[in-house]
């Protein structure tokens, strides 16, 4: 009795098991067999997985906040290109060591190359920055009516997160502030930041030094910092953007960093930034997309090439002035070789086609398409990649 | 007079100490009633809205409206951890029946001395370790090496429960069967194998769900495959619990319920493996 319970579990182990397989290579073979609400999608999977001889899939893995946006591309290319894309969130870091070694095709990360990667690169990767990302100031204060945006300056941001403003009644966040006078009484500032480290802790750094060098300095940017705030106020860690989100959500009288698609999907309040021209300006899609224009048109020197050294870039689109121009932006890269084996480089440079064109009518919420400029500097890649 | 409040004394005593210990049980229970409560409630739901073909189609995309399913992950579970078992299990077993037979070796006590600190290694170490190697010799990610990876972590599980298991079997049966001039191989499969199969099994069982529930060393090593079912052993997959954790950190509403309804289904799985196991073992008699 016992033994044919024994016998009935390992049979059942070994038809699971088994059953795994024939499913897997049935769905490899014809995938047309499971057919359930997207039937477009596995028959283009099929033609893709089925030529066996020219199989081509392109993988790429790297930062976070690229992911969802990434997700929507890859699915859209996959369906209608029939080449498979795949992307991994994997954190700026882990997903550019996997595109170094070779494990992914590309990588995408939230900052470009440093100028110590790049000239160890030079001539041999490819930058790309394929959206514009938006860092929003979020604040949880109760009392402030929802038509009202707080206005906050990146002096008075910096001083908030180095823990010299510790109160919302501060004068120097009134005198911005002057309608709200009476709303934020004698309550003191939570100050929240990502504990884990993050691209979006190095743009945000990267802005408040650009905006306030004397207050926030050089050493204070960074991935990770070891911030002020915790130590002369108060000062709280998140980790993730969803982790800051929640922190604030829960906490009133906090401030955070978060980008823009948390705010939005979570439904914040967001501080108005005020910007180089002394504008008030909330983040949204004409604001941000009008940053980068402006930035571009200010007369700074911009990369021409993917080849060329990006590093600076961040710190160029920072503080961008003009009416409309919301002073928080960042542009999200993708890296690619110059040189991909024969098979590859046609499917790498289609992509990359596509994602300049046609993938720039495709963005999601919170993710920016990048302006007319940015595209003709992108294409110039198609001329660039090789297959050996 | 005294005697009976005395007895009195102690009746109220031990119904003091009962409700405060049912208390406490039900306290360290709660979280789990809740986590299982929760993730039960919403996943049927998720699964409701779904239907049939959360188990055949693809993940959505963040701006869709249907749910989509799990497929590439449930195949990718299921490949990955069935290899991962068999490499755990068989080399697990092999050392349990090694240290058991000749405890005083040295390679022996070795292998115990590595098994049994191996299970205190975080699983994300491990991750790390295949991909160094097994990814980047590769120069891609894939199922084979997330199933090393999962077989790593579930190894020194296999053993423990083998080792448990050998080791449980009397010496009189051990004495026996050398009595009657049998190698120790062919003890192991007429006599030991058929005393301690249940508990064999039961370890085969839990290690299958240690390695099926387990994120960590699929992070680097199995890759995040959303748009295809299936393209080859050599060629990245995906596995539920990398989906759920994924899913879940997203800030789409459409994801968060994708990661329930996986993690619905783990559960389910993981319960359905643990009950088997404890039945397996229950019925033993000797």
């Amino acid at each position: 009795m016992e033994k044919r319970a024994v016998t009935l579990a390992v049979i059942g182990l070994f038809v699971l098991a088994a059953v795994a397989v024939v499913l897997g290579f049935i769905s490899f073979k014809t995938p047309e067999a499971p057919s359930g609400t997207k039937p477009e999608v596995m028959s283009s999977t099929a033609t893709t997985s089925a030529t066996s001889a020219g199989k081509v899939a392109i993988s790429g893995a790297g930062a976070t906040f690229l992911a969802p946006q990434m997700f929507e591309w890859a699915r859209i290319y996959t369906q209608t290109k029939g080449v498979v894309v795949e992307y991994q969130s994997v954190g700026s870091g882990a997903g550019r060591d996997m595109f170094f070694r070779n494990v992914t095709h590309f990588g995408a990360s939230d900052v470009p190359l440093s100028k110590e990667l790049y000239e160890k690169y030079r001539g041999r990767v490819l930058q790309i920055p394929v959206v514009i990302g938006s860092i929003a100031i979020v604040y949880n204060i109760p009392e402030i009516p929802e038509n009202t945006n707080l206005c906050l300056s990146g002096d008075v941001i910096a001083l908030i997160y180095k823990g010299e403003i510790k109160r919302w009644d501060d004068e120097r966040i009134l005198s911005d502030n002057p309608s709200l006078k009476n709303y934020l009484l004698g309550k003191e500032i939570v100050a929240v930041h990502r504990s884990d480290s993050s691209g979006t802790t190095g743009a945000f750094t990267i802005y408040l030094n650009k905006v306030a060098p004397n207050i926030w300095t050089k050493d204070l940017v960074g991935l990770t910092v070891d911030w002020p705030a915790d130590k002369v106020a108060k000062g709280v860690g998140g980790k993730g953007n969803e982790g800051v989100t929640q922190v604030v959500q829960t906490t009133p009288y906090s401030i955070g960093y978060v980008e823009l698609n948390y705010a939005l999907l979570n439904k914040l309040r967001m501080a108005a930034v005020k910007n180089a021209d002394g504008y008030c300006v909330v983040p949204n899609e004409t604001t941000i997309v009008n940053a980068v224009k402006s930035a571009f048109k200010s007369g700074l020197a911009f990369p021409q090439t993917p080849l060329d050294d990006w590093s600076d870039v961040p710190q160029k689109l920072m503080n961008a002035p003009g009416r409309d121009s919301y002073p928080i932006v960042s542009f999200s890269f993708l890296l690619f070789w110059r040189e991909y084996p024969k098979e590859l480089a046609g499917a790498i440079k289609d992509f990359i086609n596509w994602l300049n064109t046609e993938g720039q009518g495709k963005t999601i919420v919170g993710y920016l398409p990048i302006p007319e400029e940015v595209r003709e500097i992108n294409l110039k890649a198609l001329q660039i990649i090789e297959g050996r | 007079m005294s005697e009976l409040r005395y007895l009195r004394l102690r009746k109220l005593k031990n119904a003091l100490m009962l409700t405060l210990m049912l208390t406490l049980a039900f306290l360290t229970f709660l979280p789990l009633l809740l986590i299982i409560g929760s993730i039960t409630l919403e996943g049927i739901k998720v699964l409701l809205k779904a239907g049939v073909s959360f188990f055949a189609s693809l993940p959505p995309k963040p701006t869709d409206v249907s749910l989509g399913g799990i497929a590439p992950a449930l195949i990718g579970s299921l490949i990955s951890s069935s290899i991962a078992l068999s490499i755990a299990a068989s080399i697990a077993f092999i050392s349990a029946f090694l240290t058991t037979e000749f405890p005083n070796n040295v390679i022996s006590r070795v292998v115990e001395v590595v098994f049994r600190s191996f299970s205190g290694i975080p699983s994300l170490a491990v991750g790390m370790f295949v991909y160094s190697t097994v990814v980047v010799f590769m120069r891609t990610q894939s199922l084979i090496a997330g199933a090393v990876a999962l077989s790593i972590v579930g190894m020194p599980y296999a053993y423990v429960y083998f080792t448990s298991a050998l080791r449980s079997i009397p010496e009189e049966y051990r004495e026996a069967a050398m009595s009657l001039g049998m190698s120790r191989l062919k003890a192991l499969r007429y006599v030991y194998l058929g005393i301690s199969r249940k508990y064999l099994l039961s370890g085969l069982l839990i290690t299958f769900a240690k390695i099926i529930g387990d994120t960590a060393p699929l992070l680097f090593t199995i890759g995040f495959v959303t748009n295809a079912y299936f393209m080859g052993l050599d060629k990245p997959s995906n596995a539920l619990p990398l989906l759920i954790f994924i899913y879940a950190l997203s800030p789409y509403e459409i994801y968060h319920s994708v990661a329930l309804g996986a993690a619905f289904i783990l559960l389910v799985t993981l319960i359905a493996l643990f009950e088997i196991a404890h039945a397996v073992v229950k019925e033993v008699r000797l």
